[in-house]
């Protein structure tokens, strides 16, 4: 990114009616007392970004007429901001009421400021500093997920959990195969219970025995053992005892028991995808809000809405953000209608396997079932046939109807054990007593002959669906604790850069002074499905993972909140946009803003900043660091001296002038004086106490103040010598020293981020700068001054 | 942005957004991928399947299901 910004024009806007910021390619300090139009240029670089200004809308707005509150009182033109770029001299412009910003002309400009996030991400303003503290760990979570964009990993985290509950119904589906088939070998008056294949094998060995079957170990021994069997059996009677056993071995499996489960479960995800529908009219638009969202993420300098052509009367951020809770609801809704639609293939699965039993039912029929059975069976697979096309057309048509159990389902059942235990009595009636344990190993051994290729595969499946439930279990875990741990990792990185910056802050000076907050961490925590990030420190290496408000003082919290901001953007900012600090300073001491100067010339030298603040002493010690990096060609220092309505804010440019001064040695201006006059007074105590060769102590940064003069003396030194060479005006000399060193608090005084500046009048200020004015007179009398250039 | 998969960043861009969400997508991929192959149930090919739908994006709950069963005609129907 190569553009920077060089100017930016404000006509008008809000409290600026024709003002020009001229940045030149640099960073800039704006120094200005409350009400000077400082926040003015701000609001005026949020506007530009964003089309709007985001404490004019959302909650706590009230009835601002945001539009109106962007326009000046007097002039009536549109409100415009204009950047102006270098190196390519451009410009591009935004007029309130206009749609989006126009497109630059220049490809540089347009990346420029496409690669800016939407205003809040590098705008911050002093009601915001504790934005991240306050916030619930579900807020802050889904701002660093924001700014993260995870939006693709979590929608893959759920299909990882949507594959597990797949797998595991399919694996369900076959363990219920192979019981349902297991489960004709089962007799519980014998306390015969077959769990596998080979157990099925051993009890043919075992019932076969008796009638000397004696090996029968394999699957291909069966026939053989079958056929000795057999050949010992009544013939009159065993054909029809074989289609007897046919029938009651197809009777006894179970209709599909999951049926009623699968209906209720059903019929729970209709209400509940209809109450979601109904709650959220938006729901059809599902794929329209996505789009939306995404459009938004791609255009975060949008004002007007891309479908309707509306503006965003909300601002950019408020509907992203509703934009962005709407599409999580939606993400719900549809992880419910993919279980939904699951479960309807499960039901259509297990009707299906009904009705196939029925067929074969029905083809057992050879003169062995009583009358009328045939017909009842036929009846019920129409019935049934019939309620599996309504099954499929609400599952295809994607309604939310109620779907009913087929009562069918349980008649058929009822009759079908009726027929069962009617068929075991006529077939046990044809078995003579002596035969009856030949019989039973004979049907034995038939069921297990007809029954194995199936229970072959049923096992065969089973394994393998085992095999992918495993599987399956080690991917969705290796995903998901990837995810966490690769999140985690992140919040380490942010946490770490947080805390090193509080670190800059508050540690210093050796031992004097060591940071309250000895650790601090980000940690993602599990909050059902949209999981939150607790913000804990470690105060004084005593108590740990303890919420930052429950031990920092306010002060601290404000530059926790700075830190925060801060480390933010050297992360997630791109190098060479914008970063804009309004007034962020204020409940900071004056040892801890000369170290946020230090973080912001040293961490922050490939950012175009904008800082405005109404405090001279952080002002001057910005400047000085500097000037003590050499970077005094990447920065610009400027004071706003006055606002009007007029002509909004006036530069400073000759504020340390005896004309400025006295063009502003009037009520509504003298308290604004303060810098001005210790400029004047610094200035000549230098050149006095040069002249006067007098010792100071010496200070190695080579800046010294008017208190370092008055410590080596100079009121005295200065007075005896004006005595000395006009003894006939002593009292008079007096009176001024008195006038000037007498009064040496009223700069501090005057200097409006002083509480106290009202304590001094307009007459004490007047009577300072005569006094001053008086003595540099006397001295350039006397050649007591080096020249004076002021 | 696909998860593991490679992206174009801008030599200009700093210490950025971008890279912090490419890193930790590598990140994600990395892990993902030694924990699949640490895994005693989930076999080269398995794995392999299944980072590449994460490497180009088509994740999707049928098509994971599919990536483990191996049936890789019907993956390319979703």
């Amino acid at each position: 990114m190569t553009e920077k910004i060089r100017e930016i024009r404000f006509r008008p806007f809000r409290g600026l009616p024709d003002y020009t910021c001229e940045l030149n390619g640099k960073s800039i300090a704006i120094l200005g007392g409350t009400g000077k139009g400082k926040s003015a240029i701000v609001d005026g670089i949020e506007f530009f970004f964003s089309g709007s200004l985001r404490r004019f809308h959302g909650r706590g707005s009230g009835n601002i007429d945001a539009d109106a509150a962007m326009r000046h009182v007097l002039e009536k033109g549109q409100p415009s901001v204009e950047f102006l770029f270098t190196p390519t001299n451009e410009s591009v412009k935004r007029v309130l009421g206009s749609n989006d910003l126009p497109a630059a002309t220049h490809l540089s400009i347009q990346e420029y400021i496409d690669r800016h996030p939407p205003a809040e991400a590098f705008v911050l303003r002093r009601s915001q500093l504790l934005e991240f503290i306050h916030d619930q760990d579900a807020e802050r979570y889904q701002k660093y997920i924001y700014l993260l964009g995870l939006d693709d990993i979590d929608a893959a985290q759920r299909s990882f959990v949507q594959a597990e509950e797949l797998i595991e119904n399919q694996f369900n589906e076959c363990q219920q195969r192979l019981s349902e088939l297991l489960q004709l070998f089962t007799d519980p008056d014998a306390q015969w219970i077959q769990t596998n294949l080979s157990d099925i094998l051993a009890k043919c060995a075992e019932v076969a025995r008796p009638f000397r079957v004696d090996m029968l170990t394999e699957w291909q021994q069966l026939d053989s053992a079958i056929l000795i069997l057999d050949a010992k059996r009544s013939k009159e009677t065993k054909q029809k005892i074989d289609a007897l056993n046919l029938a009651i071995d197809h009777l006894g499996v179970e209709v599909p028991s999951e049926i009623e489960g699968i209906v209720a479960a059903v019929n729970q995800l209709h209400g509940q995808l209809g109450k979601m529908q109904a709650e959220s009219e938006e729901a059809v638009r599902g794929g329209v809000i996505e789009e939306g969202l995404r459009y938004f993420r791609e255009h975060p300098d949008i004002t007007e809405c891309p479908l309707c052509e509306q503006k965003l009367e909300e601002g950019y951020q408020s509907v992203f953000e509703r934009l962005a809770e709407r599409n999580r609801a939606l993400g719900e809704l549809r992880d419910f209608e993919t279980e939904r639609s699951q479960k309807l293939d499960a039901l259509v699965t297990a009707l299906q396997r009904l009705l196939d039993q029925l067929a074969k039912e029905q083809e057992q029929d050879h003169g062995i079932y009583p009358d009328g059975y045939t017909q009842v069976l036929v009846k019920h697979r129409e019935a049934l046939q019939e309620w599996m096309k309504l099954v499929k057309s609400v599952r295809d048509q994607k309604s939310y109807e109620g779907v009913t159990v087929p009562p069918d389902v349980e008649a058929v059942q009822s009759i079908r054990s009726t027929i069962h235990d009617s068929l075991k009595k006529d077939r046990d009636a044809l078995i003579q007593p002596d035969a009856l344990d030949l019989e039973k190993a004979v049907g034995f051994l038939q069921r297990a002959k007809g029954k194995e290729p199936e229970i072959k595969a049923a096992e065969s499946t089973k394994d393998n669906s085992l095999k992918l439930r495993h599987a399956m279990r080690d991917v969705r875990e290796a995903f998901s604790r990837a995810r966490e741990s690769a999140v985690q990792a992140v919040f380490d990185k942010i946490a770490e850069k947080v805390l090193s910056y509080y670190h800059k802050l508050h540690d210093f000076d050796g031992a004097n002074e060591s940071s309250e907050c000895t650790d601090l961490s980000l940690t993602s925590t599990s909050r059902a499905a949209t999981g939150g990030l607790q913000l804990a420190i470690e105060f004084l290496g005593k108590v740990n993972s303890c919420d930052p408000r429950a031990f920092l003082s306010e002060g601290h919290l404000d530059s926790l909140g700075l830190c925060l901001y801060l480390a933010t953007v050297r992360i997630f900012n791109n190098s060479g946009s914008l970063l804009v600090l309004d007034d962020v300073l204020t409940s900071i001491d004056r040892e801890h803003r000369h170290r946020v100067a230090e973080l912001l010339v040293e961490d922050f030298p490939d950012f175009q900043l904008v800082i405005t603040s109404h405090d001279e002493y952080w002002f001057d010690l910005l400047k000085s660091k500097v000037l003590a990096r050499g970077e005094q060609d990447k920065w610009r220092f400027k004071r706003i001296a006055r606002w009007t309505l007029e002509k909004g804010p006036e530069s400073a440019a000759y504020e340390g002038t005896w004309d400025w001064i006295e063009s502003n040695l009037v009520e509504e201006a003298y308290r604004e004086l303060g810098g001005s006059l210790r400029l004047v007074l610094e200035d000549f105590l230098k050149r006095v106490a040069d002249k006067m060769e007098l010792k100071v102590k010496y200070n190695i940064n080579g800046k010294y103040v008017a208190g370092d003069f008055q410590f080596a003396g100079i009121d005295n030194t200065l007075r005896d010598r004006l005595i000395e060479e006009a003894g006939n005006e002593a009292d008079e000399i007096k009176k001024d020293i008195q006038r000037v060193f007498g009064t040496g608090d009223l700069i501090n005084f005057l200097s409006h981020d002083n509480p106290g500046r009202l304590e001094v009048t307009l007459t004490e200020t007047k009577d300072f700068v005569n006094g001053l004015k008086s003595l540099e007179q006397r001295c350039k009398t006397h050649k007591l001054i080096k020249g004076i250039n002021l | 942005m696909t998860i593991g998969g490679e992206e174009q960043i801008n030599p200009d861009q700093g210490a950025g957004t971008t890279n912090l969400k490419s890193e930790l997508r590598d990140m994600l991929a990395k892990d993902f991928k030694k924990r699949l192959t640490e895994s005693e149930h989930i076999s080269e090919e398995q794995c392999k399947r299944l980072y590449g739908l994460l490497a180009d994006g088509s994740i999707s709950a049928p098509n994971i299901a599919k990536a483990l069963t191996g049936d890789e005609e019907s993956m390319t129907d979703d």
